[in-house]
C-alpha cells in the first residue's frame, strides 16, 4: 500500500464537513470519490495535500507523513488540479513551467526545460507552446493543467470534477489520458467525479460518501444499483453494455 | 508565429520569445535614459547635450553643473523612481488581489498614506512652515523624538488602508468591481478625514497640508531621494524572490496552495511591503494617481503575465510614464512647475474608464 489516508477530519465553523475519512490505494489505481453535491468530496481531495489543513488524520505516501511536510516537498510528490482555474497571459509553456515550480530554487535548469519539453510532447501540446493560456478552449486547457501537473513528477493526482466542464469528447479524451499516465507511469489517482458512468469507465475503486462520512470503499465489480440509491437518493438500473457498465436511472 | 522552421523544439521557440521580450526591454531602458538625458536640457535654462553630459561628469564648472545636480537631476530621479515604485506597488497589489483594478491609489492606499501625513503635518506640526513650533518644548514633537516623521505616520495612514481592503477580500471574497468600491468609500473617508483636520488648522498649516494633495516630484532633495530609492529597490528585491509564487497565484488561490506557495504569508508580506512602497513615495511626493493602476496593464499587453518578465517591465514603464507626464508638465503646461499628480490624474482617468469600459479578464 504505498498511499494510505486515515481519519481525515475537517469542520467548518463547528459543523463536519469531511468526518473520519479513510482509504488505502495502490500504485497504478483511480479512485473515484462519489457522493451529492456538499458531501465533502472536494474539502477531502484539498485535505489530502493540505490545501487546507485538516484537524485530524493522517496521509501516509511511501511511509512518509504527507500533512507535517513543507509545501513545496508535497507538491513534489502530489499533483493538485482544482475544479476552478483562472488563467491570465500566461504562455502554455510558462504555464505548464509552473509544474517545476516546487523543484525550482531560483530559476529553472536545463533538466526543467527538459522535462517541460517532454510533458508538452506527449500530451501533443508542443505547437501550442507560445499561445497564451486564456486563448484556449476548455478540453486544451485541461490539459495543459494536467501537463503542468505532470510536471510536478508527483506520485499521486488529486483532480477535482476534471469534466465537469467538458463535452463527451474532451470529456474521454482527458479521463483516458489520465489513465494512461497513472498506468504508464504507475501513479496513484483520486478523482472526484459526477458523471457516474465516465467513472465506470475509467476509476477502478470507488469511494462513496454520504452525510460527510465514507459511506463504503468498493471495487468497481462490487458497485450495486442499491448502493447508488443509498448515496443520491435515486433509483437506478445498472447494465452492461458492450462492456462498459451504465447507469439508468429509474424515473 | 508561423517564421519558426519546424524542427525547432518548444523550449528554442521559448527561449527566442523570451530574448524578443528582453530585447524589448532594453529598447525601453534607453528611451528613457535618453528621455532623462533629455529632460536634463530643457526647462528655464536651456543646456545642449555637451553641456548636460559635462554637469553629470562634472568636468565643467559653475552654472551647468549647478542646474544638473541640483536641480533637473533630483527632479528626474525623483520621477522615475517613484513611477517605478508605485508601478511595483500597483503590481503586486494586482497580482496578490488578483484584482486588474488594483493599485495604490484606486484602493485608498495612497490617500490613506496623505491624510496620515497631513495628520503629521498638522496635529504633530512636523511640516516645514511650522519649524519654530515644532522646535518648541510644549510641541509633541519632543515626546515621539526623531521617530515621529512624517513618512511614518504615512505609513500607518496606509497601513490603515491596506489592512480593511485585505480584510474584506479574504472575509467576504470580493469581486473586483466590490473591492474598488471599497477603495471609492475609503478614499473619500481619508479625504474628508484630511479637510476636517485642515478645518481646525491655522492658515499657514492648511498651505502646507494643501502642498501635500497636490503630487508633485519636485520637492525631494538628494537624501529624501536615497531613502525612497533604498526601500523601493528592497521592494523589488523581494518581489523578485517571489516571482514563481506570484505566476502560481495566477492560477487561483488554490492551485497556489497545491503547487506548495504560503498564499496567506505571501499575501500579507506582500500588502504591507506594497504599503511601505506607497506611503514613503506619497509622503515625499503627495498622491500621484493611475501610474501605479496602468504600468503594470501596459507591461503585461507587451510581455503577458509571466513575473519574470512583467515585474521589469512594469518597473520600467512606470518610471518612464511618470519621468514622460512630469516632462510634459514642466515644458508644455503653464509656468514649468505643474506638479505631476495633476497630469497623471487628467492622463489616468480616461484610461481608466478605457480598462473598464474594454471589460477586464482574470
Amino acid at each position: 500500500m504505498m498511499f494510505s489516508v486515515e481519519g481525515i477530519e475537517f469542520s467548518y465553523n463547528s459543523h463536519h464537513v469531511v468526518n473520519n475519512v479513510g482509504f488505502k490505494l495502490d500504485k497504478g489505481l483511480i479512485l473515484g470519490i462519489l457522493g451529492v453535491n456538499g458531501a465533502g468530496k472536494s474539502t477531502l481531495l484539498k485535505c489530502l495535500n493540505r490545501v487546507i489543513v485538516p484537524h485530524k488524520g493522517s496521509v501516509m505516501l511511501n511511509n512518509e507523513e504527507i500533512l507535517t511536510m513543507k509545501g513545496a516537498e508535497i507538491a513534489k510528490r502530489m499533483a493538485y488540479m482544482p475544479q476552478r482555474y483562472f488563467e491570465e497571459s500566461l504562455t502554455v509553456f510558462d504555464a505548464v513551467l509552473l509544474g517545476r515550480k516546487p523543484h525550482i530554487k531560483w530559476a529553472a535548469s536545463d533538466n526543467d526545460f527538459k522535462i517541460v519539453e517532454k510533458v508538452l510532447k506527449t500530451m501533443n501540446l508542443d505547437s501550442f507552446a507560445l499561445r497564451a493560456v486564456n486563448s484556449l478552449s476548455g478540453g486544451e486547457m485541461q490539459k495543459v493543467i494536467i501537463a503542468r501537473a505532470l510536471a510536478q513528477e508527483p506520485q499521486v493526482l488529486l483532480l477535482d470534477e476534471p469534466t465537469s466542464n467538458l463535452d463527451l469528447r474532451n470529456q474521454f479524451e482527458v479521463m483516458s489520458i489520465v489513465r494512461k499516465i497513472v498506468k504508464e507511469h504507475k501513479l496513484s489517482a483520486v478523482v472526484s467525479i459526477h458523471d457516474l458512468n465516465l467513472a465506470f469507465r475509467f476509476a477502478d475503486l470507488f469511494l462513496m460518501m454520504k452525510h460527510h462520512k465514507v459511506y463504503n470503499f468498493v471495487h468497481k465489480n462490487e458497485v450495486t444499483p442499491e448502493m447508488i440509491q443509498d448515496v443520491y437518493g435515486i433509483e437506478v438500473l445498472l447494465a452492461d453494455v458492450e462492456g462498459s457498465m451504465v447507469v439508468v436511472p429509474k424515473i | 508565429m508561423s517564421c519558426y522552421s519546424d524542427n525547432t523544439t518548444a523550449t528554442e521557440k521559448y527561449h527566442q520569445d523570451v530574448r524578443r521580450k528582453k530585447f524589448i526591454f532594453a529598447g525601453l531602458i534607453t528611451i528613457t535614459f535618453l528621455l532623462g538625458i533629455y529632460a536634463i536640457s530643457k526647462g528655464a535654462y536651456q543646456l545642449s547635450i555637451r553641456h548636460v553630459i559635462e554637469g553629470i561628469v562634472g568636468t565643467s564648472e559653475g552654472n551647468s553643473h549647478l542646474v544638473v545636480w541640483n536641480i533637473r537631476m533630483p527632479r528626474i530621479v525623483a520621477a522615475v523612481i517613484s513611477g517605478w515604485g508605485l508601478a511595483l506597488s500597483g503590481l503586486i497589489i494586482q497580482s496578490l488581489l488578483r484584482n486588474p483594478l488594483g493599485s495604490p491609489s484606486t484602493l485608498g492606499i495612497s490617500q490613506g498614506a496623505a491624510f496620515g501625513a497631513v495628520v503629521g503635518i498638522i496635529i504633530f506640526d512636523l511640516g516645514g512652515i511650522g519649524a519654530s513650533a515644532a522646535l518648541s518644548e510644549f510641541s509633541l514633537i519632543s515626546k515621539f523624538g526623531r521617530f515621529a516623521s512624517i513618512p511614518m505616520f504615512a505609513f500607518v495612514g496606509a497601513m490603515v488602508a491596506t489592512w480593511v481592503i485585505l480584510l474584506l477580500a479574504k472575509l467576504r471574497k470580493l469581486s473586483p468591481e466590490a473591492i474598488i468600491l471599497a477603495g471609492v468609500a475609503l478614499s473619500s473617508l481619508f479625504n474628508s478625514g484630511t479637510v476636517l483636520i485642515q478645518y481646525f488648522a491655522s492658515e499657514t498649516q492648511i498651505a502646507s497640508a494643501l502642498f501635500w494633495t497636490f503630487g508633485d516630484v519636485a520637492r525631494s532633495n538628494w537624501s529624501e531621494i536615497g531613502l525612497m530609492a533604498l526601500i523601493i529597490v528592497i521592494a523589488s528585491i523581494w518581489v523578485t524572490f517571489h516571482r514563481w509564487n506570484l505566476n502560481a497565484l495566477l492560477s487561483g488561490e488554490e492551485a497556489a496552495k497545491g503547487l506548495g506557495v504560503s498564499v496567506d504569508s505571501l499575501r500579507v508580506q506582500g500588502m504591507v511591503i506594497a504599503a511601505v512602497v506607497s506611503a514613503v513615495i506619497t509622503s515625499f511626493h503627495g498622491v500621484i494617481a493611475f501610474v501605479g493602476l496602468l504600468a503594470p496593464h501596459i507591461a503585461k499587453r507587451v510581455v503577458g503575465s509571466d513575473h519574470r518578465l512583467v515585474i521589469p517591465f512594469t518597473c520600467a514603464v512606470g518610471g518612464s510614464l511618470l519621468l514622460l507626464a512630469d516632462t510634459t508638465g514642466r515644458l508644455l503646461i503653464g509656468s514649468g512647475n505643474l506638479p505631476v499628480g495633476i497630469l497623471t490624474s487628467f492622463m489616468g482617468a480616461p484610461m481608466f474608464l478605457y480598462l473598464l469600459m474594454r471589460g477586464f479578464k482574470r
